[in-house]
């Protein structure tokens, strides 16, 4: 078991290797990436420069293990994940998920769920860094400012 | 010799932390809050909250967007708090 906040680029492969074992059939990776543009909640598109993460370092640990350990223990399945933090460029990978089993239909099961959970629950921010402005994604106060 | 009523005026010292859309709003990354200890058991977090919605009136707008942290555990309303308790008021998170 992983799971990590960390300011360096994160290696999928290590994590891949944290997770392979012989009796392991299948190993299903998620890389989360730098888009190159994001939609608000009016629909408008927009242009993205770059992104900043920053994390609550010490409760989004302890939320990214006992998401790991959930999914471990309900698809008694093998999970690690790391969550970068910083200024980010397009195509830089934010988070990685590496979940490995017997067969593929837990592995695939099981990253999908991590994945979706720890956006909800890992106190993770981004902020975006758009040709037409800056602001905090699902800010709920003020959406969008110069 | 302190006696009950002199232990019930004590104050409770809270450090709040905060982050992102929340921290930029307060122009703070944290809030100090002090409560009355009041009789056992303590304050709740909706105690908290109350006092905090009092002293700093821009919370309002965000407090029922936000998840309260107590000592790196997401709390309910009516979780009790203790002197020194790391608190965090935890804006929509945006991981991945």
């Amino acid at each position: 078991m992983i799971a990590t906040i960390t300011a360096g680029a994160i290696s999928l492969d290590a994590l891949a290797d944290v997770v392979r074992h012989s009796s392991a059939g299948a190993l299903v990776t998620f890389e989360g990436v730098v888009r190159d543009h994001s939609r608000d909640t009016s629909g408008e598109t927009h242009a993205i420069q770059h992104l900043e993460y920053e994390a609550y370092i010490p409760m989004a640990e302890r939320e990214m293990a006992r998401v790991v350990e959930e999914v471990e223990k309900r698809w008694k399945v093998r999970c690690a994940a790391s969550h970068r933090v910083g200024k980010l460029q397009i195509g830089d990978v934010a988070v990685v998920v590496a979940v490995s089993s017997a067969h593929r239909g837990d592995a695939f099961e099981a990253c999908r769920f991590a994945i979706d959970r720890i956006k909800e629950t890992v106190p993770i921010w981004k902020r975006e860094v758009a040709t037409d402005g800056i602001w905090w994604v699902e800010n709920p106060v003020e959406n969008a400012s110069s | 010799m302190i006696d009950s009523a002199e232990n019930s005026k004590s104050l409770l010292q809270f450090h709040i932390l905060l982050f992102a859309g929340l921290r930029d709003a307060l122009q703070s990354d944290s809030l100090d809050v002090s409560l009355q200890a009041g009789s056992t058991p303590g304050p709740t977090v909706a105690d908290l909250l109350r006092e905090c919605e009092t002293q700093f009136p821009v919370l309002r707008d965000w407090l029922p967007h936000i998840r309260i942290a107590v000592n790196l555990e997401y709390s309910q309303p009516n979780t009790r708090l203790q002197d020194g308790d790391e608190i965090a008021f935890i804006p929509p998170v945006a991981g991945g």
